[in-house]
């Protein structure tokens, strides 16, 4: 039909636009078609993902396309798989087809291996030839070969050319469990993490399950990435530790890579993103150690918290001299000092408490020795020798003491769990934990009033920003300079619920920078301490953890709010975000 | 522009008569489904979604026949006074706006959030209909005639472009090229845009954010990164596809309702709604959403002077637009961009924007044989 009829149907109304109107209905039906049309396209698309169930090859089909081919040579041992606590698969050998070739039958290196790289654009021409030069009749050239390039190979039809079937090793999960799992060489023995740690028993041929939950892994990752863009740090630490079997649910290192694609690393100049740095990074954590120095206080010189300690003036050594970010003009009781995180009040009860015995409880804790765990490798504490006054006063809040991570969450989960040492596990553990030893290096009362002090810094503190309704968090921010830059480490380690403890959790992020949002901060009260609170908010539905609203949790360290002054309980959260708690 | 408009014959009340209604029961038919989906991604509840959009659909509504009612000339009068205040709150937001997800996008009015880039695209409607309202078609055939065209839709999209917001400018673009196209502009003028768009998209790539880099990246392969960017579309996907035919049921859609799926409840509403009433309910709502476009259509075909057809014709277009890219983006067809789905995402701004688009569009019908004169 044509569009004649259109023009029929002009109605005059000026003379001016009369000429202009039968274009206009043409175009004006000619839009309409590409509209509908449009309509159609969606129409279609929606009918196909229906009946398609959205993804075209499903994850079985991946994995069983290579099973059961009988051409392999050898009884090679396949390697252990890899899970997560319920099942999922982390890590898993797949039979790929390997290029070799036997040189007594190539009669033209440089012709074959010039083919050859038009099929594996990655390969040098030369080495390829020359390896296909020798008198030997083995050289294997290519691993892994793709279904596609094996038969383009073989369609080259060249005699001296054969493919034998290996293990390959396979990361379904990418860079989600990277630095935890770590990864295998070419010849299938581990090489990094858990692959390394317990390279003997994957070797034999048995599976590891681990205690990582990979659900939990996800959202720890994806809110420290956004935490990471949000404040374009340079990384961003983070793990989940089940307080009461010590297993780590999970453990995040970013920036991290693809186990798949390892050699790109190298090659791109960021073989960086493959360290590991919550087991193996040291860094200072700033104000996340007044727990512990505070902690060894109330236990070894069996402070009242009512205690009061004169935080007017700097403390002097030789040439340097201790501050607070905000000086109170008062005498502190300790609840006071630990929400306005005042390293004169901390430094003060470490010169009562004696380098001796805070060197002890640091010990005790584990924060001074290398931490193992099943994954490969751990960093070592550094810190001074001699404990003179100068370095027992600023290690009492985390200065001049590096130690990794996970070393720190595992003390903190310690002096939360009524004294008991909580040792990190990488391993899903059985259900009785009659085998483990309690070590207790605490008492309970005090582990109870750090557990108040924890909640109240999350009621009227630099905490704040982390507390999440009906969860009870406990926390402590710490906010590091690096030496000699103008750069900070951001951190937050916290426990929930306070009054029960059962999970802790640590956050860090490298160098943040703050942005209009935060008013140009990039404290851990504007950084590390949100983003515990989004990974908790996850995690309990995740998990399926229902708010508590018994009076128990709700009076949880209420008892303590008389120690802030009222004008204090009143400071906007936006404003106590900002205190820096170094 | 001496000469005044004619005074119209009808009253209110015949004007409330003559309103579309059967476009008002298929804009409520929309917004109901919309209700339904925001109760269910809930969790069964009204709050914190429903009750709102309910509320705001309310106000939307007599925001609308308001609109419809009140006579086109007034409209007329008013477009270079609405498409200037446009453009100075689009600057006035670029100056001192709040902070909201990395770009500086709306103006807090104590009860909304007035996002400026909303109302210039109807704004840029009404200009463009002014403009070429009683033009003939032989000054449009000439190209000076075009550059205050250009003018009227490139000004804002500079400003909406710093703020920065890809996805609105682009809309704005074809929503001015569509009224222009409508016109009788040559047709070569439009092939040697989209061609020069193509070559110019290399030089583009350059200007682009890194997340807007990784979005179009993710976007041609989702796959590749199922856990970072490309997880708004795989699960997207394994969520309307797990819907199946018959849906999973009221309140049974575990991808979307398990927090799997993010911005559930604003530009992902869709596939929460097919996820639960399966292939029957996407083609449902589509259905729905084309037969509105199709009114509007018919409203823009039959309205007897130019200003209206034009005007019609762009909003129509600009509701068009946000339903196919919206359902495109969640079925991975294009990359994600953000934009809602009209009527049924959970959003103040975006909800009175449609409804204040369909109050003009039904303004044309009712006032479609007065006499606008330039």
């Amino acid at each position: 039909m044509r569009l004649s009829f259109l023009h029929n149907k002009v109605i005059r109304i000026r003379g001016d636009q009369s000429a202009s109107l039968g274009v206009m209905r043409e175009r004006l039906f000619m839009l309409g078609g590409v509209f509908i049309l449009c309509f159609l396209v969606i129409s279609v698309r929606v009918i196909d993902l229906s009946l398609t169930h959205g993804l075209s090859v499903t994850e079985s089909e991946i994995f069983s396309s290579h099973e059961g081919s009988d051409t392999q040579k050898g009884a090679e041992i396949r390697r252990g798989y890899i899970y997560d606590r319920n099942g999922e698969l982390l890590a898993t050998s797949v039979k790929v087809p390997a290029l070799f070739a036997d040189p007594s039958l190539i009669l033209e290196p440089e012709i074959v291996a010039a083919q050859l790289a038009e099929i594996f654009p990655d390969i040098k021409i030369d080495e390829i030839a020359d390896a296909m030069r020798g008198t030997n009749k083995y050289t294997l050239l290519v691993r892994p070969v793709t279904p596609e390039q094996q038969a383009r190979v073989l369609e080259l039809g060249q005699l001296g050319l054969g493919f034998e079937y290996q293990y390959n090793r396979v990361y379904p999960n990418g860079s989600l469990v990277s630095h935890i799992v770590g990864y295998a060489g070419k010849d299938n023995t581990g090489l990094s993490g858990i692959e390394l740690g317990q390279d003997e028993i994957l070797a034999k041929g048995e599976n590891v399950y681990l205690s990582l939950d990979l659900r939990l892994q996800h959202i720890l990752r994806r809110e420290l990435t956004k935490a990471m863009d949000e404040f374009r740090a340079v990384g961003a630490i983070g793990a989940i530790l089940d307080i009461k079997t010590g297993e780590v649910l999970a453990g995040v290192s970013l920036p991290d890579f693809d186990p798949n694609y390892l050699a790109r690393y190298e090659a791109e100049g960021e073989a960086h993103k493959k360290f590991n740095q919550l087991n193996l990074g040291v860094y200072e954590l700033g104000s996340i150690f007044k727990v512990f120095s505070i902690a060894a206080f109330l236990d070894l010189k069996s402070g009242a918290l009512g205690q009061r300690f004169n935080v007017r003036k700097p403390i002097k050594i030789g040439r340097f001299r201790i501050n607070d970010y905000h000086p109170k003009k008062a005498d502190l009781s300790i609840p006071e000092i630990f929400v306005h995180s005042s390293n004169i009040g901390t430094a003060l009860m470490a010169e009562e408490l004696g380098a001796e015995k805070l060197k002890g409880f640091y010990s005790d804790l584990g924060l001074l020795t290398r931490m193992k765990t099943e994954v490969a490798g751990s960093g070592l504490p550094q810190f001074p020798e001699k404990w003179p006054r100068s370095t027992l006063l600023t290690v009492s809040y985390g200065h001049g003491l590096s130690t990794t991570p996970l070393q720190v969450l595992s003390a903190f989960a310690t002096v939360v769990n009524d004294g008991i040492v909580v040792k990190p596990s990488f391993l899903k553990k059985s259900k009785d934990k009659s085998d483990q030893e309690e070590v207790q290096v605490l008492s309970e009362v005090t582990s109870a009033k750090m557990r108040k002090l924890l909640r109240l810094n999350a009621i009227h503190g630099t905490g704040e920003s982390a507390d999440v309704s009906g969860f009870y968090v406990g926390g402590k921010t710490g906010t590091a300079n690096k030496y000699g830059r103008d750069a900070r480490v951001s951190s937050f380690a916290g426990v929930f619920p306070a009054h029960d403890p059962r999970y802790a959790i640590i956050i860090v992020v490298d160098e943040p920078k703050g942005h209009k949002g935060t008013y140009g901060y990039a404290t851990a009260g504007w950084v590390a301490a949100p983003t515990f609170a989004r990974v908790v908010k996850s995690m309990a539905v995740v998990l399926g953890l229902q708010p508590d609203g018994s009076k128990e949790a709700e009076e949880f360290a209420q008892d303590l709010v008389r120690y802030i002054p009222v004008e204090d309980q009143k400071v906007k959260k936006k404003e106590r975000a900002q205190f820096v708690s170094y | 522009m001496s000469q005044m408009f004619i005074q119209s014959d009808h009253n209110i009340f015949r004007k409330l008569l003559l309103l579309n209604w059967g476009l008002v029961a298929l804009i409520m038919a929309v917004t109901s489904i919309g209700l339904i989906a925001l109760y269910s991604a809930a969790g069964g509840n009204v709050d914190p979604w429903a009750s709102r959009q309910f509320v705001r659909f309310c106000i939307g509504l007599t925001v609308m026949v308001c609109v419809a009612v009140i006579d086109i000339k007034f409209w007329y009068k008013l477009t270079w006074l609405i498409y200037f205040g446009g453009l100075g709150l689009l600057v006035f937001v670029e100056i001192k706006g709040h902070v909201g997800m990395g770009a500086q996008r709306w103006i807090d009015l104590g009860f909304i959030k007035l996002q400026p880039s909303e109302l210039m695209k109807i704004a840029v409607v009404l200009a463009l209909a002014r403009h070429f309202h009683g033009a003939s078609l032989g000054q449009v055939k000439r190209i000076t005639f075009l550059i205050i065209p250009a003018m009227i839709i490139l000004a804002p999209v500079a400003l909406v472009l710093l703020q920065p917001d890809l996805g609105t400018s682009l809309m704005i673009i074809m929503v001015g090229a569509g009224i222009v196209f409508m016109a009788g502009a040559p047709v070569w003028l439009f092939i040697g845009g989209i061609i020069a768009t193509g070559l110019s998209i290399p030089v583009a790539w350059q200007f682009l954010h890194e997340y807007q880099k990784k979005r179009v990246m993710t976007f041609l392969n989702p796959e590749s990164d199922p856990l970072g960017a490309g997880y708004h579309i795989t699960q997207s996907k394994i969520a309307l596809g797990s819907g199946g035919i018959e849906g999973k049921g009221f309140l049974q859609g575990t991808q979307s309702r398990l927090n799997f799926l993010p911005e559930k409840q604003t530009d992902f509403i869709f596939t929460l709604w097919a996820e639960e009433w399966g292939l029957f309910g996407g083609l449902l709502l589509l259905g729905l959403l084309a037969m509105i476009f199709g009114y509007c259509f018919r409203i823009a075909f039959r309205c007897k002077h130019n200003f209206g057809r034009y005007l019609a014709l762009g909003l129509s277009l600009n509701f068009s637009l946000y339903v196919f890219i919206n359902i495109s983006m969640v079925m991975g067809l294009i990359p994600v961009v953000g934009a809602p789905l009209p009527l049924v995402s959970y959003g103040g701004t975006s909800m009175l924007a449609a409804l204040s688009g369909f109050g003009l569009i039904m303004c044309c019908h009712v006032h479609r044989h007065s006499k606008v004169t330039r």
